[in-house]
């Protein structure tokens, strides 16, 4: 036990060398920050500067305070849009850490023949462009020449077609299962990535020492790639959270409005109905909680490089 | 012993069995529906291989609707900002994770603020810069605007793979009389390969499939790529599903091969004899 | 200290490559004329003065299903092109991308001189008063080439000025399996929707996944916010009275809300996943066999006749079922339109007067016959249109073509209901059993009031 728990717990430490790294760091900085500064700066205002204003395409704009966040306070349809997202969000992201956690294993697993194949199997799902990929999903959720409902009738499970987008609740179990199944590869390798840069001799020198393979995962694995997981869950949330174009193709945020969320709300207000400050508005509203969890992942990361 | 060792084995492909099976039968139906002929298509009760395969949909897909070009135009693109991203992204990842400075969490947050507003609405104000630039309708204004939804990713990602290098080594070479962009370059670039290399993959798949800046900001057919292609072959309420289908099929190939190569690259990191403990 | 060098060079190496490749790559508008796959940007060359039609027009149209009108169009406009010295750009373009495209040309400055726009969209531009008058542009193409249907006027004029310069509409119409209706006992197709619901009942068999109702809601349907309206104008109801207030909460409303419930909960005769159909949710389920009598525009009829000669011989067509207050038809009506703030609005007035020359037009909208109808009062006596068996009855729903807005006319506020989908939204609630007929029916009343009054 006690040399397991020696080794995993020895934390990186960053180290410098005097002040020069200002110097140095803001040159290596500069590319990234440059482009970014340049591209991101002016959009970023305009859109948060757009939502206090009465926009409207090809209109000028004139400040009208926070009119737009009551008016979208005070509708039912933007409430229920509210928890869709969430719901929608924190069903999907959860499903794919856990899926993406364990295909990551898997393929890490050392018994594994072909990795190489599997690999790249196991990545299609996020190869295959999006469109088609969607499309695929609703043929095969569909009622004419569907293969789930045919399977699912021929083993026995159910006796009649479901409609599954016929129903809020099965709408969104449909929508959630199609954005897990494009979004795990993406954790699914990145967290692969993570494991892989972990010191295999720990593993070896676990198993002389008689750790099982759960006592190996719990001390030694998780600790390793709790920054990759922790980093690439919060990417995929901000990712999920502004999803739109499953959600827009499958349903378009019915029925009734119980799979509307932000992004599709958004442009329905903003495109078909050209309220540009309204619709801007909605993606402001998320900007609390995206910048809460960008504080959250520059917090971890400064804390491990602990001096 | 042996015992627990079978069970391993068969736990494993137990489970990679399921996997493979949910992940691949979308695929499945895909290419199974690229070579099914027309009057198929819409039979009420599935059928999982067509009676009459047909080959007809791959010709209409490169005739008719010229999808060389588009794979071309979204090789140059994907590939473009792909390189781009992984030299900046490299660079910065670099700085944030091993460097003390002023500014630090700043720059950390501010890297990934690019993401605080959706493409949906960004497209606007984008557009607006790339026409005043003069450059919009060519391939160079996507390639201008992807970093800036590649890079933010790229850089967070790169700095949690770095950090999980140990710092000995690099001391360890700068006692040795390396200077700071050789360890950078020689002893930590290695090692965090597999890092690197699936931070690439997934950049390049994310320009590959992009849709909504090429849709508003490609107006020449010559220049479209790939994905808007891809949607010239739904008009309205009436789909031209082979094509489709065989188009999905023929973009994946390049991420693949893509893959395959990477993949190779992707195993290893510290077993190539570092430094021990 | 040299790698560090060489890095500056790569990054700065990678930049310029990136901007040589935008300034050098394809779809410049330098690129020389006759590129047989690349733009359609038709340049006569430096041939001095500028013709009548200026230096430049970019145009927007809709993508056509019939591929061939898409080809002739970019043909014509070559033609153009090159009879008038001027440079032509022509972007076909799908219309669900069209909403982004146009807010991004119009924040950008970046507009096309002309663009297709359907009556909804006209009106709620107009409304926002981007559009140009073009009330010459139609004076002077009845002047040229007779009449225009005048119902096909009415929902493009505000304040007795034209924005629209109409160039086809579309008809929906019903389609029906002669086949499976005759196997239930029935020869010709209903002309009444009490008798739709006894032909659906009569025809459907759930557990074969048969159906007589191919009709179905969905907030990505449009189709469905369309023939809504015509069941619900044909029993006397409506959204909105002529002064802009909400009336649909009436016991007109509630009849037909009950005979659609009851169809599909108690009859069966409507598939249950068509509560969230898409616009191809009734293409699927005519083509695939699933459902026997479906409400479409003349897209399946081109799809079908093309590759399902089995359906498409046990096909019929009939106009829509009537109510107590009669038929009504949904009217389509799509042309084009000028932006304000456009360019070259004297070029484009002359050239849309160009594409919408009689001879030309009719002989394009045959190309996409029965989907594409002529705008001409007198084109429909002729040529294809003729055809009684699959033809006529499109032409013949135009003169009782009905519009968003009815009985008021239609304004900015009616397409923003549309767009909203509130109609369907509604639907949805009452034939899932989400909420009653009475409160769905409210709800739509306080929802549509809401749009109306701001």
């Amino acid at each position: 036990m006690f040399p397991i728990k020696l080794i995993a717990s020895k934390k990186t430490k960053s180290y410098f060398l005097g002040k020069n790294q200002n110097k140095f760091a803001y040159t290596l900085l500069a590319p990234t920050l440059i482009f970014l500064a340049l591209l991101m700066i002016y959009p970023l205002c305009w859109t948060v500067g757009m939502s206090f204003t009465d926009k409207r395409v090809g209109l000028d704009a004139t400040f009208n305070g926070l009119a737009n966040y009551i008016t979208l306070l005070k509708d039912p349809i933007f409430l229920k849009t509210i928890v869709n997202t969430l719901i929608y969000t924190a069903c999907a992201v959860v499903l794919k850490i856990v899926l993406g956690m364990v295909m990551a294993l898997v393929l890490n697993s050392k018994r594994l023949r072909a990795r190489s194949l599997m690999r790249s199997l196991l990545y299609l799902p996020w190869a295959l462009p999006t469109l088609v990929s969607i499309y695929a999903w609703k043929w095969m959720f569909s009622d004419v020449g569907g293969a789930i409902n045919f399977i699912l009738q021929k083993l026995g499970f159910i006796n009649q077609q479901i409609g599954w987008f016929s129903t809020v609740t099965l709408a969104m179990i449909s929508v959630v299962i199609v954005n897990v199944w494009r979004g795990t590869p993406f954790l699914g390798i990145s967290i692969l990535s993570g494991l892989q840069t972990v010191n295999q001799d720990m593993y070896e020198a676990a198993s002389i020492d008689g750790a099982n393979a759960w006592r190996q995962f719990w001390s030694i694995t998780l600790p390793q790639v709790k920054n990759v997981v922790l980093l690439a869950s919060i990417i995929t949330t901000i990712w999920t959270l502004n999803d739109f174009e499953i959600i827009w193709l499958l349903t378009r945020g019915g029925p009734d409005n119980g799979t509307q969320v932000f992004s599709t709300l958004s442009y329905t207000y903003g495109f078909l109905n050209r309220d540009l400050g309204l619709s801007v508005a909605i993606s402001v509203f998320t900007l609390p909680v995206l910048i809460f969890l960008v504080g959250i992942a520059a917090k971890k990361s400064m804390s491990d490089s602990a001096e | 012993m042996k015992t627990k060792k079978i069970i391993g084995y068969i736990g494993l492909y137990f489970l990679l069995a399921v996997m493979l099976l949910i992940t691949l039968f979308p695929i499945y139906w895909v290419l199974v529906t690229a070579i099914k002929p027309n009057a198929e298509m819409y039979n009420i009760i599935p059928n999982f291989w067509p009676e009459n395969p047909t080959f007809a949909h791959l010709s209409t897909l490169f005739g008719k609707y010229k999808f060389a070009a588009g794979i071309k135009n979204s090789l140059i693109v994907s590939i473009v900002v792909s390189a781009v991203t992984i030299v900046f992204s490299f660079l910065a990842a670099y700085a944030l994770a091993r460097l003390k400075f002023r500014g630090r969490g700043g720059v950390l947050r501010g890297i990934l603020y690019a993401y605080l507003v959706p493409k949906a609405v960004l497209f606007i104000p984008l557009y607006m810069m790339v026409s005043s630039l003069g450059i919009a309708n060519t391939l160079g204004s996507l390639i201008l605007i992807y970093p800036t939804f590649t890079i933010p990713y790229a850089t967070w990602m790169l700095v949690s793979y770095l950090k999980s290098i140990p710092v000995s080594l690099e001391e360890a070479a700068i006692i040795d009389g390396c200077n700071r962009w050789q360890s950078m370059l020689k002893i930590v670039l290695p090692l965090s390969m597999p890092g690197v290399v699936s931070t690439l993959i997934i950049s390049f798949t994310l320009c590959w499939n992009e849709y909504l800046y090429a849709m508003v900001m490609i107006h020449d057919k010559a220049a479209k790529t790939m994905p808007l292609l891809l949607s010239e072959m739904i008009v309205g309420d009436v789909f031209a599903w082979g094509p489709l289908m065989a188009g999905a099929a023929v973009a994946s190939i390049p991420i693949l091969i893509l893959y395959l190569f990477g993949s190779s690259k992707m195993v290893g990191g510290l077993t190539t004899g570092g430094v021990k403990g | 200290m040299k790698a560090k060098k060489l890095f500056a060079l790569l990054t700065a190496m990678c930049l310029f490559a990136a901007v040589f490749t935008g300034c050098s790559g394809s779809g410049n508008e330098s690129t020389p004329a006759g590129d047989s796959d690349g733009t359609t940007t038709t340049d006569s060359g430096d041939t001095g003065a500028a013709g009548e039609l200026g230096e430049s027009i970019t145009v927007w149209m809709k993508k056509h299903h019939v591929d061939s009108m898409n080809i002739a169009f970019e043909e014509k406009l070559e033609e153009i092109s090159a009879a008038n010295d001027v440079k032509i750009v022509c972007e076909i373009i799908a219309y669900e991308d069209f909403p982004q495209k146009w807010a991004a040309a119009i924040e950008s400055g970046e507009l096309p001189d002309l663009t297709f726009m359907t009556y909804a969209e006209t009106g709620q531009y107009y409304g926002d008063g981007l559009l140009e008058d073009v009330t010459d542009v139609v004076t002077q193409m009845q002047a040229d080439n007779g009449n225009v249907h005048q119902n096909l006027l009415t929902p493009i004029t505000f304040e007795n000025k034209q924005y629209m310069i109409p160039m086809w509409t579309e008809s929906q119409i019903m389609y029906w399996r002669t086949d499976i209706l005759a196997a239930a006992g029935y020869t010709s197709a209903p002309t009444t929707w009490d008798e739709f619901r006894e032909v659906a009942k009569a025809v459907s068999d759930p557990s074969k996944n048969l159906y007589g109702a191919g009709i179905g809601w969905g907030k990505g349907n449009s189709d469905a916010e369309w023939w809504t309206r015509a069941i619900l104008w044909s029993y006397g109801a409506s959204l909105v009275d002529e002064n802009g207030t909400a009336v649909i909460n009436s016991d007109e409303a509630k009849t037909v809300a009950q005979l659609l419930s009851d169809m599909y909960n108690i009859d069966q005769s409507i598939p249950t996943s068509a509560t969230n159909w898409d616009d191809a949710g009734n293409n699927t389920a005519y083509i695939s066999g699933q459902a026997a009598m479906i409400f479409n525009t003349g897209s399946v009829l081109n799809t079908v006749k093309a590759e399902y000669p089995d359906i498409y011989e046990n096909t019929a067509l009939a106009p829509f079922p009537a109510g107590p207050e009669g038929a009504f038809v949904p009217g389509i009506d799509d042309g084009l339109v000028i932006f304000k703030d456009a360019k070259n609005k004297e070029g484009a007035k002359k050239l849309a007067l160009m594409l919408v020359e009689k001879e030309w037009l009719d002989s394009w909208l045959e190309m996409g016959a029965p989907l594409c109808l002529p705008i001409y009062e007198d084109s429909g006596s002729s040529g294809v249109w003729t055809d009684e068996t699959y033809y006529k009855p499109f032409i013949d729903q135009i003169p009782n073509f009905t519009f968003i807005g009815y009985p008021g006319e239609y304004t900015s506020a009616g397409g923003e209901v549309y767009n909203l989908r509130i109609i369907n939204d509604t639907f949805q609630k009452i034939l899932s059993g989400s909420d009653t007929i009475d409160n769905s029916l409210a709800w739509a009343e306080e929802e549509i009031n809401k749009v109306y009054s701001k």
